[in-house]
């Protein structure tokens, strides 16, 4: 309910910030110019990767003004083709953006013939010029001068569904000449053509998504209610771009989408690869309160040299670049009513280093440059593509020098560092780059050095603690070895619970030998281990962002569920004729978490000298922590209770149960005292305000 | 530079012919004429390859149309250079600059044959003032003066010193409405009214002025427009319906004299013109405003449509934004939107929780128009902080290409009470308003210096005029400005226990240790700002008290550093932050809505604020001078000579907390008087984004807008900024290491063209020290990354910057695309090219990223 009220309240104020603002410049000049994402998922600084260098609006196009142009192209010639849909025609730029020719009209056998609001454009290989000519449904070919070569209308086939409007959006070709369309309505997928024109098939149709709910519904309804519902349909693609090797790059403009950017082959497998901290789906950490929420909406894609590839977001007008791998590169542009920014862009392509824009609303062509440090990624990149690792690192240290945030980058030098066999400096790199895939690997040589420099001081040591043990445990017997028998005392009891859960728990039932105190004692061990293994356990197994690390919530963890299940145990065995007091309770549930107690250190130690590979070790303690405790605490509630073994389990359950119900009751009170007291407050806000 | 010695001999006259000109009437402001007559006099027979050629257009007189216009005013003041004059009509003003006979309207002459404007527009273009105004639900209506009190003869022309004092009541006029009824029963009407109007069309108008509820059988009147309402009460006196019957008919349907009661939204607003030597000022005391309580005004908008250019005209209007930029007279951006851009940026203490786009600021009060070969300039004299400069071209809504100001009179904004799931906003009004003048300054040009350089020139000799500057020492080495970061807070944690340490990125011996490092390599003169030196570093606690940082070395450490740049000749600017507090919110400022200013950053993705990521607190200028006073008690114990300000020159905010309301302009002169405080403590004094007001108490300018915002609506960007400083203010933009494009090259081309200085931004620590903290921004500041480059620009840039260092720029101008070239007044000339490769300007050969430098005459003989 609160939250309905505070949406209505960031409504109104944002409408009143955009009424009475409309745009503001900032008061402090300090805010970077882009960010990167870091692992974390946190939008760091980063320096500007480009900048707006021209904007064109058609009238130095020496053509007259662009109107709503809704597609880009440029060719392997270096010719820019836009797709002027408003005026009906193609404009054929050169590199030095000035036009070349105006293709408003053709000769199509004999007769005069020209567009109607064409949405698509691309230049084939060979120079020949696919049109998506929408209105006039159909694919327009001509040859590079402006020439009529065919064209093909509405494709028959069996496999299209019938009621299908053909509106061909956008058409690119390959080097054999097949052609791939996009059609409004086509969710099948994309359409695919032969040189001829003849209509083959679809090509990767994107999944179908619902929500269980839905399907429920839609099992359950009788047919006539089933017709009458949604069909589940995919989402349709609603651009593509085809790389030199054939390759299709695709985009879909849908809500949280998990893969908006596709990269297809030849027979319409999604082959992008997902290898960056997040998929390449644009923005990461987005909200829903904001004038534009949610996640970014790609519009269109394009290859870029060295398996780079940008996508445009429509929604809040950014370009994200990606390598090959999928790691985020750099992100530029923006909504607003400046030069370097949109207002509904729609369609991205490069032209060299050059990004290029298509405004479609302020009909307007931006061409954006790199900057040093938007040339630097992509060298780097470059270089490492084509194999030159020394250039690349070099080009990894030019980006740390004007970006201190970027991880890619220490990770770029880090990889370079371990081919080099400098393992403890790639270590530090990919600390720094948060890859513990490799940092491992680092670790793992650095390891076998030290161990292989090393080997007798390490034997000599390992030798010398196990003599140390041995020495002391002797030591400690002999002390003892004059004494009359002793049974296990209050101190020892835990101990000698954990291993003899059988006779500790009865001892300390019906011998009195259990100590509220020292359960308590050691739940808060347990806390302050948890927090150590937390904060110091090695880097390969430790995946939390130390510096937001609270240790508030480490007993949150640990000293809520003891209570929880004590209390709990508690309620449900009075009910059920236990003869656990409440003391033995927490007691046997304190003793019971000895094992964890016990493993945690030593965990910590080992996880700081393993490798990924090994970490599974690390993990098998954890589990046989919580295995252990588990049986310790079944024999503690069976001992205290003097219940069967049956009963034990059922009341097990039981208790969780009433621990689910006590969280539910608590969350109850809390959010009604959280009311009241918003309630108050905003009542003293508003005397406040009306004295 | 080898290249520019092969220049020729004719090319080297022509410079300084014209650059002498410029030079020369800097001396005398009356006669802008003259350097154009000077340098056509002048026998040169081709110009040379790169000179400052006018960019052609001959001289335009006033239209046969505009001297008939002035026909129909009266003189009413006049001096040497100007004579105003004044229709007493329309209120339409009219200065005529003597020198050679053009005349400046107000107005635009044409506006009745505005093809493109509507009605409201042609009035619009018709008035002098146009006014905003909420109504109790916050919302905006607007008044323009033509239609709203020049129409209805509501304004009155009095005499004023030199010039001419016109008072507009602008608004309702004094209710006459007296004589509808509000409400009148359906029997009355028939019987008193319809019944005696023999007009059947007359009988029907008259009763859609009413509506007609049939349950009570009444007629109410509907909302009618003055001169609809003036139409009504002839009908109904002609049908013998007087104002007795009205009230009658009001009280018998429950209508009281509540009526009469309403405030009406009416207006007094007084405009004074008035010659000053060869400038008109035209002011508005804002203390004389009239304003009903029930309708606050809004904001005032005054000569919008001054000297505006019509499509036949040639030009461009200059604006403020950043360094400043020009919008080409009928550029057809039609797409885009009009230019309206705070002076001094937004006002700090104004919530916005959503932030679309970061502008420039605008830094100088300045705005100017070129049309053919006529310019003016118009300087927001007062008011300056409450002003913003609008802008529009042709197309839009009028044929005409405009720019004026506009200010604020009072802030509003919408206070959301909350109960549960419901909400409602309730307007909140600014309740102290700014009682001085608001004062906008004309100054006019023409011939060869009607342009951007000419404007910037009257801008100049203004300040020099009034602050008496001085033009700065010719030194032998120019500044290698050096800032260095010195502590800040990180944030740690101990086993989970979060906790926040200082931990140093520069000590005050490592910041010797580079100062020590740059001498060595020939960096002659540097002046170092030390940011974050004390109370926890950067983001310091309360400046009131300092206590230099000890993880940098303390005040022994600090003093050894001050000692060490004395004996050295550096100048040594150590950096506080009065007007934002990092750290408690004792000094606050409040919002509107009555809680603490507390501004948070911005999420770049979002564009939203990030509550948990906290900036600053608004420092409520009520508290500034106690503030300065403390940190200057313990400063002066510390024997340093320069102070760095971090934003006393930056940002302007009000506060408007009901006990201690500060509005914008009042910040503005406290700021003022901290700034004399300051000036009087400090030999020399920093000030980081130099807003127009800190510039007479500071010498030094870092992060000077080195370009504009590029909004849609602008063509080009000018370095306005520099012109109109270089000689008297050391200028330096942005860090050379954290510049946009962090291409040190392309900085320095830039400081060449400006005349700025070198200037980098580092810190000692290993960079990784700032990752993954609150202080990430500082991404790029490893003094070693850049070392080495630093001393090579400087090395390159210097012989250049130490002879222009203390003069004027006399001509600036783009060659071509990303080619641009000055002159300074010494008439050393220097032509840049940012392009990636070599451009051939005239014959002259600049190479890719690089300059090209022509010396004047004499230098090249004592050099050679």
């Amino acid at each position: 309910m609160t939250v309905l009220a505070w949406k209505k309240t960031i409504a109104a104020l944002f409408a009143a910030v955009l009424l009475s603002a409309g745009l503001v410049p900032a008061a402090r000049a300090e805010q970077a110019p882009g960010y990167v994402y870091s692992y974390w998922g946190e939008p760091n600084p980063a320096p500007a990767a480009y900048l707006p260098e021209r904007t064109l609006y058609g009238g130095d196009l020496a053509a007259g003004k662009l109107s709503s142009p809704q597609d880009l192209h440029v060719g392997g010639d270096r010719k820019i083709y836009i797709a002027d849909t408003g005026n009906s025609r193609i404009l054929v730029l050169n590199d030095q953006l000035r036009t070349q020719q105006v293709l408003d009209g053709f000769d199509n056998n004999g007769k005069p013939d020209s567009f109607n609001q064409p949405e698509g454009v691309f230049a084939a290989q060979n120079g020949d010029i696919y049109v998506a000519d929408t209105q006039n449904r159909r694919i327009v070919a001509l040859t590079a001068d402006g020439q009529f070569l065919k064209a093909f209308g509405v494709p028959q086939s069996s496999l299209i569904r019938p009621g299908f409007q053909y509106e061909p959006t956008k058409v690119v070709a390959d080097k054999a000449g097949q052609i791939y369309v996009i059609s409004r309505g086509s969710y099948e997928g994309i359409m695919q053509f032969d040189s001829d024109g003849e209509f083959e098939g679809f090509l990767g149709t994107n999944r179908v998504k619902f929500n269980p709910a839905d399907l429920l519904w839609k099992r359950i309804s009788t047919k006539a209610q089933r017709d009458q519902m949604a069909q589940f349909i995919p989402i349709e693609f609603n651009n593509l771009a085809i790389e030199s090797n054939g390759f299709l790059f695709t985009t879909t403009s849908e809500e949280n989408a998990s893969e908006p950017i596709k990269r297809l082959n030849v027979s319409g497998v999604d082959i992008l690869r997902s290898k960056g901290y997040f998929p390449p789906k644009g923005d990461i950490k987005v909200s829903l309160q904001s004038s534009q929420p949610g996640s970014s909406i790609f519009v269109d894609v394009t290859p870029d040299e060295a398996g780079i590839y940008s996508g445009l977001d429509s929604k809040r007008g950014r370009i994200f670049a990606y390598d090959k791998d999928g790691n985020l590169l750099y992100v530029f542009g923006g909504l607003g009513s400046e030069q370097g920014m949109f207002r509904t862009p729609v369609s991205i392509a490069m032209l060299d280093d050059r990004t290029l824009i298509l405004d479609k609303d302020l009909s307007r062509l931006t061409v954006f440059r790199p900057t040093s440090y938007g040339s630097a990624i992509r060298d780097a990149v470059r270089y490492l593509d084509q194999g030159k690792v020394d250039q690349s690192t070099a080009s990894w240290q030019q980006v740390l020098k004007m970006n201190g945030n970027f991880e890619v980058a220490y990770i770029g030098i880090g990889k370079s560092l371990l081919k080099k066999g400098d393992n403890k400096a790639a270590m530090s790199y990919f600390k720094l780059g948060n890859n513990r895939e490799y940092y491992s690997e680092a670790f793992k040589r650095y390891r076998q050095q030290i161990v292989y420099d090393d080997f007798g001081y390490i034997a000599l040591g390992v030798f010398l603690f196990i003599a140390l043990i041995f020495a002391a445990s002797k030591l400690a017997k002999r002390r003892t070895a004059g004494a009359f028998y002793q049974d296990v005392g209050v101190i020892k009891n835990p101990f000698y619970t954990t291993v003899h859960p059988f006779n500790g728990f009865w001892e300390m039932k019906f011998e009195k030998k259990g100590r509220v105190r020292l359960a308590v004692a050691i739940v808060l061990l347990l806390a302050l281990f948890s927090i150590v293994k937390r904060q110091f356990s090695g880097f390969v197994v430790n995946y939390n962002n130390l510096a937001q690390f609270n240790s508030l919530n480490e007993f949150k963890f640990v000293l809520l569920p003891f209570l929880l299940w004590v209390v709990a145990n508690w309620s449900i065995t009075t009910l059920m004729e236990g003869e656990g007091k409440f003391k033995e309770i927490v007691t046997a549930t304190g003793y019971a978490l000895m094992p964890m107690v016990l493993i945690a250190l030593p965990q910590t130690l080992y996880s700081n000298i393993i490798t990924a590979d090994e970490s599974s070790f690390y993990y098998l303690l954890d589990t046989i922590g919580y295995i252990w405790f588990v049986w310790l605490l079944f024999v503690g509630t069976m001992t205290v209770h003097q219940y069967t073994p049956g009963k034990t389990i059922v009341t097990m359950l039981l208790t969780l149960v009433v621990i689910g119900i006590m969280l539910f009751l608590g969350l109850l009170f809390f959010s009604m005292v959280q009311q009241m007291v918003s309630f108050v407050v905003s009542l003293y806000r508003e005397i406040g305000f009306r004295w | 530079m080898t290249t520019s010695r092969k220049w020729s001999i004719g090319a080297l006259c022509a410079l300084i012919v014209l650059a002498g000109g410029y030079f020369g009437l800097r001396g005398s402001d009356s006669d802008f004429a003259a350097p154009a007559a000077a340098a056509t006099a002048n026998p040169v027979k081709a110009p040379g390859p790169l000179s400052l050629a006018p960019e052609g257009g001959s001289s335009s007189p006033n239209s046969a149309e505009e001297l008939a216009a002035l026909q129909k005013m009266q003189k009413k003041a006049e001096n040497a250079d100007l004579a105003l004059y004044i229709n007493e009509e329309t209120a339409e003003v009219a200065v005529q600059q003597k020198n050679n006979g053009y005349v400046w309207f107000s107005n635009p002459v044409g506006k009745d044959n505005d093809p493109l404007a509507s009605p409201l527009y042609k009035s619009e273009l018709a008035s002098q003032v146009t006014i905003s105004y909420y109504n109790d639900k916050g919302q905006l209506s607007t008044y323009n003066s033509f239609d709203d009190s020049v129409k209805k003869k509501q304004f009155t022309i009095g005499q004023a010193a030199d010039g001419v004092k016109v008072q507009y009541v602008i608004g309702k006029a004094a209710d006459q409405t007296g004589g509808i009824p509000k409400a009148i029963g359906k029997k009355r009407m028939e019987e008193k009214i319809l019944s005696k109007i023999s007009d059947e069309a007359a009988k029907k108008s008259l009763l859609y002025k009413f509506k007609f509820d049939e349950q009570k059988q009444v007629y109410t009147a509907r909302e009618m427009q003055d001169y609809v309402a003036q139409e009504v009460l002839k009908t109904l006196e002609q049908a013998g319906y007087t104002k007795e019957d009205a009230a009658q008919d009001n009280k018998e349907n429950g209508i009281g004299g509540e009526a009469e009661s309403a405030e009406a939204a009416r207006f007094t607003i007084p405009v004074v013109y008035s010659l000053q030597n060869d400038q008109v000022v035209v002011s508005v005391p804002a203390g004389e405003i009239q304003s009903p309580k029930s309708y606050p005004l809004a904001s005032i908008s005054v000569l919008k449509y001054f000297g505006a250019a019509g499509t036949e005209k040639q030009g461009y209007m200059l604006v403020p934004d950043g360094s400043g930029a020009l919008i080409r007279l009928n550029n057809g951006k039609l797409g885009a939107e009009p230019y309206n851009l705070p002076i001094y940026g937004e006002d700090g203490t104004y919530v916005v929780k959503e932030k679309a786009q970061e502008n420039e600021v605008s830094r100088l009060p300045v705005f100017g128009m070129k049309a053919n070969d006529h310019a003016f300039v118009g300087i927001v004299e007062n008011g300056d902080a409450l002003a913003s400069i609008a802008a529009d071209v042709s197309g839009r809504y009028v044929s005409y290409n405009s720019i004026g100001s506009e200010f604020q009179i009072t802030a509003m904004d919408y206070y959301t009470l909350t109960s549960g799931t419901r909400s409602s906003s309730v307007p909140v009004f600014q309740k102290k308003l700014y009682g001085g003048d608001l004062r906008i300054r004309y100054a006019f040009t023409d011939g060869a210096s009607a342009d951007y350089v000419g404007m910037a020139a009257l801008y100049r000799n203004y300040l020099v005029q009034k602050y008496d500057l001085k033009p700065l020492p010719a030194e032998n080495r120019s500044p290698f400005v050096l800032e260095v970061a010195g502590a800040f807070r990180k944030q740690n944690s101990f086993l989970g226990v979060p906790y926040r340490s200082t931990e140093s990125l520069t000590t005050f011996d490592q910041a010797k240790g580079l100062l020590e490092m740059l001498q060595k390599q020939d960096v002659g003169r540097i002046a170092l700002r030390y940011v974050g030196w004390f109370n926890g570093g950067i983001r310091h606690a309360s400046p009131s008290d300092i206590s230099p940082a000890g993880a940098l070395g303390g005040t022994s450490g600090l003093k050894k550093l001050a000692e060490y740049t004395k004996n050295n000749g550096i100048e040594f600017f150590p950096d506080a932050a009065f007007l934002e507090a990092y750290k408690g919110s004792g000094s606050a400022a409040e919002f509107l809505n009555r809680s603490r200013a507390k501004v948070y950053e911005y999420d770049p993705v979002m564009r939203t604020q990030d509550t948990s990521k906290f900036s600053h607190y608004i420092v409520s200028t009520s508290k500034l001078s106690g503030i300065v006073n403390g940190f200057l008690r313990d400063y002066k114990k510390l024997g340093l000579t320069g102070l760095s300000l971090r934003d006393l020159g930056g940002e302007v905010n009000s506060d408007y907390a009901p006990s201690h309301p500060v509005d914008r302009q009042t910040a503005l002169e406290t700021i003022e008087g901290a700034l004399d405080n300051i000036a009087g403590a400090a030999d020399k004094v920093m000030v980081q984004t130099g807003n127009a007001y800190s510039l007479a108490r500071a010498g030094w300018i870092v992060h000077a807008p080195t370009h504009s915002s590029s909004m849609n609506l602008t063509d080009e960007d000018v370095p306005f900024y520099q012109i109109a400083l270089h000689g008297y203010f050391q200028l330096a933009g942005e860090p050379f290491n954290m510049d946009d494009d962090q291409n040190p090259k392309r900085s320095m081309l830039k400081a060449l063209e400006t005349g700025s200085n070198i200037y980098y931004q580092w810190f000692y620590s290993e960079p990784s020290i700032v990752k993954d903290t609150d202080f990430n921004g500082l991404y790029a500041l490893y003094y070693r990354d850049w070392f080495d480059d630093a001393v090579k620009m400087y090395q390159e840039a210097d012989p250049v910057l130490r002879e222009i260092g203390n003069q004027p720029i006399v001509g600036h101008r783009k060659l071509g695309e990303g080619v641009y070239l000055t002159v300074f007044a010494n008439g050393t000339t220097v032509a840049v090219n940012y392009n990636p490769k070599a451009v051939t300007v005239k014959g002259v050969t600049i190479e890719p990223e690089s300059y090209s430098l022509q010396v004047n005459r004499d230098a090249a003989k004592g050099g050679e």
